[in-house]
């Protein structure tokens, strides 16, 4: 790369932390005293009855999903086109490719909805978008900018493929998919930057006043918990939709050969999913820390105030996901002929998916009214009441977390039967991690019940600890152990229908719980625009009903499942010729 | 067909998603507009009335100070021991360190509400900070934005609490309303009550109170309670039904939550309302003249049905629930149940619970309306 190239790279870094530098200083003075607008109920434009706020959150709701779906998907391609130069196996550079030209459809479709989504909120939040421009300033530009540079790169990644896919020439093409990828994460960084702005309002003093650089109210409290949990949200949610294409190709078509593709795309999307999916606990946990650490109002608001159903039908949500995953997991196992020996492990692991799922499903800390209390005996059930605090949660989260690893390994190791002298001792290391892992994430939680409530937060480390040293321990020792390992053929495409159903349930309950967290972030913030420093005072300033919230969150996820199978659509229609045209050119 | 099935498979997932949405209980919103109420006038009593409705409403005080350890449990806690043993803390620089008494209690409240991290008590400091900096908002500042009047009356409020004589002043002509806003929450609106008979019919008194002519005895009458009581006894009654008994009643029969579903000036006003009642019943309130009901539905609030028993979503559980009954019981055993309640007792309810002289009060066309009405309820 040249020195100017290293030089313009720098330049695009420093505007985009700093961009005021360049763009603000002209009107720095006169914006720096000028707090944030306080438009009155009448401020706000109505227009033929239609409800403002349902809009705006489709809108954005939609541009969200769609937008998560093309971050993502490059993720997934540049991750698997990495295995194939790895592994020299080309099913993973093919797979790759497909899912880029699923990509090319979906991605004209985000900026058209993205539009609409800065349009509507003009029309109906003029005064937010008004005081959003001011805080931000020239970062919106360079947010046009780096878009423009995404669709150029996006293009080049995509139709210099075949150009570039053998020998060196391949590190190139790989090179432009990272500059896509890091495009693309900078482009999410910034989008992040401007809602946890709306959360958790930093280089601005007490009445909105501009007081700090762009790059302060960028860093505000929210923003980096934000960034990794989306960025892993996203990697399972690729990996989710991808799963669902797959089962569905699977399930359509005729040809074995096809089938057996369709199989593996759908295990590999699975894992993937799953990989994205496994810390995606922790960092929920991360970002709800910070959102207590910053107001404690806000956090009890979220996890013990109007929003705390809410929480229960998360459980319910990441509950079927993490069945669905391991049912697919388990339905796996007949590839291959040794799996059956392990078949018998999966009642067990099966149960102790379904216990966690119940734990985690149950309530706490509730707004009840005197009617519940009295029937219930108190403000909290007496037997199942202690399941409800975060000690049994967090355990029960671990736990489920450490048994879809399990489900997985058992699979990888059902078709691998390891030759190196050390195998037996290397399976009870591999047990022992289970085993210590497991009594530390009970102790733990149980500890958490006899410590003050400040050391519970505390005591949901080693738990996570634990997990994290069973997986990546037992990772490590497989890729030692299983070097030279015989290798048993697995039989794809040997899966029941049945399975492949399991694989529409993750990209369904992922895109439905997204537009539920959606809600609950946006909820925390309760009647404001900005939390403390712009007022919501419109007439729809309030938290709509669940069941409200419900209907709307379905009809977006229905919305976004008509634009998928158009872009699957799409993408097949490009690949079907017309009978006799090849014979005609 | 493929298509079809895997579409219908994950429409009726969503479907299933959106149904349990609406299974669980709905937060309804309070969408009415912040309405502002003038405290001019207010005795001490009612400003400490006021000062607990803030504390546990719009200063969301207890969303904290509660019995979770966020925050000390202030409503729990010997607050007339920690107040001075605050104050004589070494770690205590604030405006009041080294001072006594209530002004000087009065000091260290409002600077808790106003300066959080000027003392943390040990332990409940923001982590790592080694308790130098609270978690605790500036209450008059956004999002809780409480005005002076309203921090003196929580001030007063917990001086109170602690035993002692408020020493804040009241509020005067010249000091800001008390700006009431709706819940944040969810949907219906729930306008603020600005009318002792509103709030007293919102709340059903009536149902087990003898008012406006009810003749209810689950309770005290209600009339001459201004003779009986002090303005502050009526509050603390309204407030915690169980912290005095009248002689003759029974504890844990009065809703406790009255103190957080009622606003503030809703309770002033309540309590105005009460204390102003005549020593008994007007003769014009006498439900023997007041019209003959026509339909079941006006017989049934004439009445107040609801008051006790679960009605078309009422949720009240003294009595059985009426829906339904028509399924459970015949229209002689409806009739009987309710002119001798005590002949047949529902299982898990108690005799001598519901009043014995509907068949004194009601005219005969009432009771077969009633009757009719009841057995035609669906569940």
């Amino acid at each position: 790369m040249k020195l100017s190239h290293l030089l313009a790279l720098f330049a695009a870094f420093v505007l985009l932390v700093s961009p005021d530098l360049v763009f603000a200083a002209a009107d720095e003075a006169a914006a720096v005293l000028e707090g944030a607008p306080k438009p009155s109920r009448l401020d706000y434009p109505l227009i033929g009855g239609v409800s403002a706020r349902t809009v705006v959150w489709s809108a954005a709701q939609m541009h969200l999903f769609l937008a998560a779906f093309v971050l993502a998907v490059p993720l997934f391609a540049i991750a698997t086109e990495f295995m194939s130069v790895v592994t020299g196996d080309d099913r993973f550079d093919n797979m790759a490719r497909e899912f880029m030209k699923i990509t090319m459809a979906a991605y004209s479709l985000t900026a058209l909805v993205g539009g609409g989504l800065l349009l509507s909120l003009l029309v109906f939040y003029p005064h937010l978008m008004e005081y959003l421009v001011r805080v931000f300033r020239g970062q919106m530009l360079i947010y046009a900018m780096l878009f423009g540079l995404e669709s150029i790169t996006l293009y080049v990644y995509f139709y210099s493929w075949d150009a570039l896919r053998r020998g060196n020439r391949k590190w190139y093409h790989m090179s432009i998919g990272l500059l896509l990828n890091t495009v693309g994460l900078t482009l999410m960084f910034i989008a992040n930057a401007w809602v946890s702005f709306m959360m958790s309002p930093a280089g601005v003093d007490p009445t909105g006043a501009v007081t700090g650089t762009v790059w302060e109210a960028t860093r505000n409290p929210l923003w980096n918990p934000l960034n990794l949990h989306r960025f892993l949200a996203n990697i399972a949610y690729g990996g989710a939709i991808v799963g669902g294409y797959a089962a569905y190709m699977f399930l359509a078509e005729k040809d074995p050969e096809k089938k057996a593709h369709y199989d593996w795309m759908g295990y590999t999307s699975n894992f993937i999913a799953i990989l994205g999916f496994l810390p995606l606990p922790f960092a929920g946990y991360w970002l709800m820390a910070e959102i207590y650490a910053y107001s404690q109002q806000m956090g009890i608001t979220a996890m013990g105030g109007i929003l705390a159903w809410l929480f229960i039908i998360q459980a319910v949500l990441i509950g079927t996901i993490m069945l669905a995953a391991n049912y697919y997991l388990w339905s796996g196992l007949m590839r291959t002929d040794r799996g059956a020996q392990y078949a018998k492990y999966v009642k067990y692991i099966a149960v102790v998916i379904v216990g966690g799922f119940l734990v985690w499903l149950t309530p706490h800390t509730l707004i009840l009214t005197a009617n519940e209390i009295q029937n219930l005996g108190g403000t909290h059930h007496k037997i199942l009441g202690p399941l409800g605090i975060m000690p049994a949660k967090n355990t029960a989260v671990n736990l489920m977390l450490v048994f879809t690893f399990m489900s997985f390994q058992l699979f990888y190791r059902s078709s691998r039967i390891p030759t190196v002298s050390w195998a037996k001792s290397g399976n009870m290391i591999v047990v022992a991690l289970y085993v210590v892992g497991i009594i530390n994430i009970v102790g733990a939680g149980i500890y958490g019940y006899i410590t003050p409530t400040v050391y519970k937060v505390g005591a949901s480390v080693p738990q996570v600890v634990s997990t994290l040293t069973i997986i990546i321990g037992s990772v490590i020792i497989d890729m030692f152990m299983l070097r030279g390992a015989k290798a048993e053929k697995v039989h794809w495409g040997r899966m029941t229908e049945r399975s492949q159903y399991a694989l529409f349930v993750l990209p369904v309950a992922f895109t439905w719980l997204m537009g539920l967290m959606g809600y609950i972030r946006s909820s925390l913030r309760t009647n404001w625009h900005v939390y403390t420093v712009m007022k919501d005072n419109s007439p729809e300033n309030y938290i709509p009903t669940l069941g409200d919230a419900g209907n709307v969150i379905t009809a977006i996820t229905l919305g976004f499942m008509a634009i998928m199978v158009f872009v699957f659509w799409l993408s097949r229609l490009g690949q079907t010729k017309q009978k006799g045209t090849e014979d005609a050119a | 067909m493929t298509f079809l099935r895997v579409i219908g498979f994950s429409v009726l997932l969503l479907l299933g998603y959106m149904g349990f949405a609406h299974m669980l209980p709905q937060v309804v919103p309070d969408t009415s507009e912040p309405v502002e109420v003038s405290t001019e006038g207010l005795d001490m009593d009612g400003f400490i009335a006021l000062g607990e409705s803030i504390f546990k409403g719009k200063g969301t005080c207890t969303l904290c100070h509660n019995g979770m350890g966020r925050a000390p449990d202030t409503l729990e806690m010997d607050m007339a021991a920690t107040y001075p043993a605050r104050l004589a803390d070494p770690r205590y620089k604030g405006v009041a360190a080294g001072k006594e008494g209530p002004k000087a209690i009065e000091e260290y409240i409002h600077e808790s509400m106003v300066a959080p991290s000027a003392y943390v008590v040990e332990g409940f400091g923001k982590k790592g900070t080694n308790d130098t900096e609270s978690p605790m908002p500036t209450v008059n500042m956004p999002p809780i934005e409480l005005n002076d009047v309203e921090m003196n009356a929580v001030t007063a409020f917990l001086q109170d609490l602690a035993g002692l004589e408020p020493t804040v002043p009241l509020p005067s002509a010249d000091d800001a309303p008390v700006a009431e806003e709706p819940a944040a929450g969810g949907g219906e609106p729930a306008p603020l009550l600005t009318s002792g008979e509103a709030i007293v019919d919102e709340y059903g008194c009536a149902s087990c109170h003898d008012l406006g002519g009810s003749g209810a005895d689950l309770g005290p009458s209600l009339y001459g309670i201004g003779k009986r009581m002090t303005r502050a006894e009526v509050i603390e009654s309204i407030i915690d039904p169980n912290a005095v008994i009248a002689e003759g009643y029974e504890a844990d029969f009065m809703p406790a939550d009255f103190g957080e579903s009622l606003r503030g000036s809703e309770l002033l006003v309540l309590t105005d309302y009460l204390m102003a009642l005549p020593d008994a019943a007007p003769a014009a309130d006498d439900s023997k003249e007041e019209p003959l009901a026509t339909t079941g539905l006006e017989a049934i609030d004439k009445f107040g049905c609801a008051g006790c028993h679960d009605l078309d979503g009422s949720e009240a559980d003294i009595g059985p629930k009426l829906n339904g009954i028509g399924k459970r019981m015949t229209a002689d055993e409806v009739k009987t149940a309710i002119i001798d309640p005590n002949a047949i007792i529902a299982d898990g309810f108690e005799a001598d619970m519901m009043p014995d002289d509907f068949a004194d009060q009601m005219d005969d066309s009432e009771l077969s309306l009633i009757v009719d009405y009841l057995m035609n309820l669906p569940e």
